[in-house]
């Protein structure tokens, strides 16, 4: 499937900006699974100083810089995506038992599976704990494999949590989303995570998209017309699947990838330092998901 | 003397020392010259080195509630260390810092210790000084660890130990320099006879190297500067010490913007460069951007400058990764892995609990251990395994089972007790010693000596600065006679590279008008106690004397103040406005902030200044609550006469540059808008012609100059005399025409902020008033010589207002950005 991602950042700020310096996450990369035909950000106002690079985790990070006064900037990310047929759909079948791969961690045998052993550890959004593992531990019985496990647990989320935008804002801590029982994608994400590591497990943070047009028939999604958020979880021996417990579904053409990190602190779409610009903002945030017809390559 | 690290040489480890250090004969020899003094001529040096201390301003603040700086004890018997004992103790922290070096490089970087499985992948990605941001930053230089220091103990059998690694923003140098100029100077013949290292080499290979690692663009002259968390910072005295000896411009977080895709430093004049930045500000707090948001002590880009090898930052943001404890026990394998050598200096014996077989040796051997976080929390201390009952024992295990990886167990050295003198008598107290390196395009080089901290006890085993430590000099007794030096003076002098940052002119901004409040208070105080006395005296003696000046007082520190019959309430009221620092526009208020502003641009004021300052509040501290107004009386004319000396030393002696200007430009605003302040509140009470002789002595005071000028007695004054010498005499010293003159002089001196278009706001302003003034009608204000108060309120408003908008319009174009960065998006950051 290819997709076109049109997503508008607008900040509005009671008092004019002097300066302000942003980093953006809104550009998707490019992995095994997909494949970024184009993509750009537009800043308006024009800003002085841009430059994209790879960060750590193989994102693309967009550092740039607004030195004319303004009151409102809006930053348009447009992006063309093809999705490969190559993302694992995991059969459970041949799967590694969950305490087995946790400790596996202990002492990685080869790179993927080093570079895993980081998603085992606590980041500052995704946290391990006791109330969390004893959220997951009746998906985790001993001897279980680890992807039934972690099916299971998404599962139970998605049938236990209400999705509320209105419960919690990006930094509600996960012990309050737990007793609350509400959140959005990203506090499921957060939370399937948190007890994930809190059983020695890696699990990874995925900001992307979700198509938008429900297929006819059937109840449309949450998390359309906005970002989107899920989590990827490590199977030692056949690498990283994803789940998304907002819509309990293992993603798979419908879901667009930007950036993967240990939670949302480390992919956040738009981080910004500004001079001025008064007490309060407003952010006005649009995300247009369009499939595109399939184009016939030479 | 400094050889270079050799890779090829045979490991060899330091001489252990037998027996008790003092054994030896360098000891004995420095001992029995002490004895010899005696413990009176000791005592004597000790005070004169605090003296020295003190004067010089040595301080290390340690946060305390009342924001007084403590000052750098010192223990002025030096530690001595033999040629030959250093010279092994210089290759072992050679051959640790190229190791650390190497290391850093590789954990940024391709990160192989992890996957041949050198260190476990918890222990790297699991420490807080891991930051991910910092991925593949390199510094264009041949070391990513330029400056290095290690905190080394002997312990009671001679062997030395790194204790820790310090890699982040290693502090200690400037107290080292500092301890070796005041022991030096006060023990001076032992000092040459002992022939110990200097200091300078070090200090020259080290300005060096800053300007070597220099992006490449920049090498030829680079733009160098040292980042200061501010002057609330613990170890500020040390950071403003080392800038001005290596000529380094002193910068705080607000001095510095990324423009253009570089470093700037906001001068005066517009922005200028800046190639290196030796920072000491901590990693997470150094781009907020990137890092912690909630940082105002950093630079909002200044991670992408660094990573786009447009500035220099010394040492590398992320090198905070190194200072993990639980590296210690892996470092002999890493050493083997990166220099195929054994490593020459050990580290305490460590154990990370994240490993199952650590972690169990920790959990049986826990009361002979210390613990430490693998991160270390604000405000957290190590625990001392051996101070644990039975039951914490027990507690500490299961929160060490329930979270193996965050803790580490560490051996406890009992460190070797060296003499010392505390004050009354030789004793022997255990000491550290941290050593300090640079690194060059030659390798890495040690100072000689280093900075050692003496326990206050036999028994103590915390050894540190807030725990009471003190600092002693530390003698490589050399094996050739040196070149004599007699002490280190600056190596490089602070280029004048469009000078005056805008932070340095706000601060002598404020220096000169609160220079000028608190004398202004300190006047009318002193005419009041002197009244209150005289009334007391004589019972005869006319009670509303002191009512003019007391209204004066009032008005100008905004406060309700009574003259009554008695004396006391008053004077309870008296001694708030002078010595209560907690009330805004007390002298002890003011003259706090004063200080405060000194500090801040130490660099610009002369020694004599500085001398002035270090003791310019004492009187208020040693005047008792309940004193009389004779004394309070004193302790004000002390004060006075102390912010004379200032005044005078800022006159006199002070470089008339740029910040001179913002200094005089305060004080004139300032004795502008006093006289307004003043003259309003006391002809607004005016009944009649018959209180203008009461008034015409305090004000004729207020603006100085000779008291009896224009009369020959004090019984009568006619308006118009009053108004002309307080308004227009241009031979009145605190008048308001030779303010108004000064101000429209300094102004036309300043460089033109921003294409000149800015200044022009400040200039209308001061030309305004000062033509209103020239242009007054005096008979519009006293119409056939009588007082038309409404008139006369009318224009002093009208000048007030102007001065107010002058100060503002200078904060908004030369001083400070109006506010402050802040972050958009605020989420919780490591370490957890």
């Amino acid at each position: 499937m290819n997709y076109r991602i049109v997503h508008t950042t607008r900040y509005r700020y009671e008092q004019p900006v002097a300066v302000s310096y942003n980093e953006a996450h809104l550009l998707p990369r490019s992995f095994t699974g997909q494949t970024v035909r184009g993509a750009s950000l537009t800043i308006d106002p024009p800003c002085q100083d841009y430059r994209d690079r790879q960060d750590y985790f193989g994102n693309t990070a967009s550092y740039f810089s607004i030195a004319d006064p303004h009151r409102e900037v809006t930053i348009t990310a447009v992006s063309e995506v093809q999705l490969l047929p190559a993302r694992r759909q995991m059969s459970f079948d041949d799967d590694v038992e969950w305490q087995s791969a946790a400790r596996s961690f202990m002492t990685p045998t080869d790179a993927e599976a080093l570079d895993a052993a980081q998603y085992c550890l606590d980041s500052p959004l995704a946290r391990s704990g006791i109330e969390l593992r004893n959220y997951a531990a009746p998906s985790f019985t001993p001897g279980r494999p680890l992807a039934q496990a972690a099916a299971e647990l998404v599962a139970r989320i998605h049938a236990d949590f209400v999705y509320d935008p209105t419960a919690t804002d990006i930094a509600t801590p996960l012990g309050e989303v737990l007793h609350s029982r509400r959140g959005v994608c990203q506090d499921f994400a957060h939370l399937a995570i948190g007890c994930l590591r809190s059983l020695g497990l890696a699990a990874r943070y995925v900001s992307g998209y979700l198509e938008t047009l429900p297929p006819p028939g059937q109840v449309k999604l949450q998390g359309a017309d906005a970002s989107h958020a899920w989590l990827q979880v490590y199977l030692p021996g056949t690498g990283w699947q994803d789940w998304d417990p907002t819509n309990n579904i293992q993603p798979a053409d419908r879901h667009v990838i930007t950036a993967w990190g240990r939670d949302y602190s480390d992919v956040a779409p738009l981080k910004g330092v500004i001079y001025g610009g008064g007490q309060t903002h407003t952010i006005e945030v649009e995300v247009d998901v369009t499939a595109l017809p399939e184009i016939l390559e030479a | 003397m400094h050889s270079q690290h050799d890779p090829t040489s045979a490991p060899q480890r330091p001489q252990p020392v037998s027996g008790s250090a003092d054994a030896q004969p360098h000891w004995q020899r420095l001992t029995e010259s002490l004895r010899a003094l005696g413990p009176a001529a000791l005592a004597g040096r000790a005070g004169e080195a605090r003296r020295l201390l003190h004067e010089s301003g040595a301080s290390y603040n340690v946060y305390r509630a009342d924001g007084e700086r403590q000052p750098w004890p010192l223990d002025v018997a030096p530690l001595l260390v033999a040629s030959d004992e250093w010279a092994a103790i210089e290759a072992g922290l050679m051959q640790r810092a190229e190791l650390l070096n190497l290391l850093l490089t590789d954990l940024y970087g391709a990160r192989e210790v992890l996957r041949r499985g050198l260190l476990p992948p918890a222990l790297v990605f699991g420490h807080g000084g891991f930051l991910r941001a910092c991925q593949d930053i390199r510094l264009p230089f041949a070391h990513q660890l330029p400056l290095y220091a290690a905190d080394l103990v002997r312990d009671r059998d001679g062997r030395i130990w790194v204790l820790a690694d310090r890699t982040q923003v290693p502090s200690g140098l400037g107290y080292a320099l500092e301890n070796r100029r005041v022991t030096a100077r006060v023990l001076p013949s032992l000092y040459r006879e002992a022939q110990a290292h200097r200091h300078e080499p070090f200090l020259r290979a080290l300005r060096a190297n800053l300007a070597a690692a220099a992006p490449a663009a920049a090498r030829r002259d680079p733009a160098l500067a040292l980042l200061t968390p501010g002057t609330r910072n613990e170890t500020y005295f040390e950071q403003a010490l080392l800038a001005e000896m290596l000529g380094l411009q002193l910068v705080e977080g607000s001095d510095l913007v990324m423009r253009g895709g570089r470093l700037q430093r906001r001068a005066l004049d517009g922005l200028r460069p800046v190639d290196v930045l030796w920072r000491r500000v901590d990693d997470a707090w150094c781009d907020p951007l990137e890092l912690r948001p909630d940082s105002v002590l950093g630079v909002p880009g200044l991670l992408e400058a660094a990573r786009r090898r447009q500035v220099s930052v010394i040492n590398p943001i992320g090198s905070g990764v190194l200072e993990n404890p639980a590296l210690g026990a892996y470092l002999p394998a890493l050493a083997r892995h990166f220099l195929g050598e054994d490593l020459r200096l050990p580290s305490v014996e460590s154990f990370w609990c994240g490993d199952p077989g650590h972690l169990d040796q920790v959990l049986d051997h826990l009361p002979r251990l210390v613990i430490k976080r693998l991160q270390r929390r604000a405000g957290e201390r190590s625990v001392f395994g051996a101070e644990l009952d039975r039951a914490q024992v027990n507690i500490w295990r299961d929160r060490i089972r329930e979270r193996p990886q965050e803790f580490v167990a560490q051996a406890v050295i009992p460190p070797q007790p060296v003499p010392s003198f505390s004050g009354r008598a030789l004793a022997r107290r255990p000491v550290l010693l941290r050593a300090f390196l640079t690194a060059g395009n030659d390798g890495y080089r040690v100072l000689p000596g280093g900075f050692a901290r003496v326990a206050p006890r036999a028994d103590t085993r915390v050894i540190s600065n807030q725990a009471g430590a003190m600092g002693k000099d530390v003698w490589v007794l050399a094996s050739e006679p040196e070149a004599e030096v007699a002490y280190v003076a600056p190596i490089a002098a602070v280029p004048d590279v469009g000078g005056l940052s805008r932070r340095a002119a706000e601060n002598l901004f404020w220096l000169g008008r609160y220079l000028e409040r608190s004398q202004a208070s300190l006047r009318l105080l002193r005419r009041v106690f002197d009244a209150l006395g005289e009334a007391a005296a004589e019972t005869l003696g006319r009670p509303d004397a002191s009512e003019t000046p007391l209204q004066a007082l009032a008005q100008l520190t905004d406060s309700h103040l009574h003259a009554v019959a008695s004396a006391a309430p008053l004077a309870e009221q008296l001694s708030t406005l002078l010595t209560d620092p907690s009330r805004p526009g007390s002298v002890a208020f003011d003259l706090q902030a004063l200080e405060r502003a000194a500090e801040a641009v130490r660099e610009h004021l002369t020694d004599d200044a500085l001398h002035v300052l270090v003791d310019l509040t004492t009187p208020l501290a040693t005047l008792a609550p309940s004193a009389t107004v004779e004394r309070s009386s004193a302790c004000a004319q002390t004060l006075l006469t102390r912010l004379l000396a200032l005044a005078g030393a800022f006159g006199t002696d002070m470089e008339q540059d740029d910040g001179w200007r913002f200094m005089e430009l305060g004080r004139c605003i300032e004795r502008g808008q006093n006289l307004t302040c003043v003259l309003r509140g006391l002809l607004g009470d005016v009944a009649g012609e018959d209180d203008l002789p009461r008034l015409r002595e305090t004000l004729f005071a207020f603006v100085g100059g000779s008291q009896t000028h224009g009369q020959q007695t004090s019984a009568s004054v006619s308006p118009r005399e009053l108004i002309e010498r307080l308004l227009l005499d241009p031979r009145a010293p605190r008048g308001l025409a030779i303010q108004l003159h000064d101000i429209e002089r300094h102004l036309a001196a300043l460089p033109k902020a921003d294409a000149g278009r800015q200044l022009d706001a400040a200039a209308r302003l001061a030309l305004d008033a000062s033509t209103r003034l020239r242009l007054l009608d005096i008979d519009r204000l006293t119409p056939g010589d009588a007082l038309d108060q409404a008139a006369v309120d009318q224009f002093l408003a009208r000048g007030d207002h102007l001065l107010r908008a002058l100060s503002d319009s200078l904060t908004a174009d030369y001083f400070q950005p109006p506010v402050a960065p802040h972050a958009l998006l605020t989420l919780p950051v490591d370490p957890p």
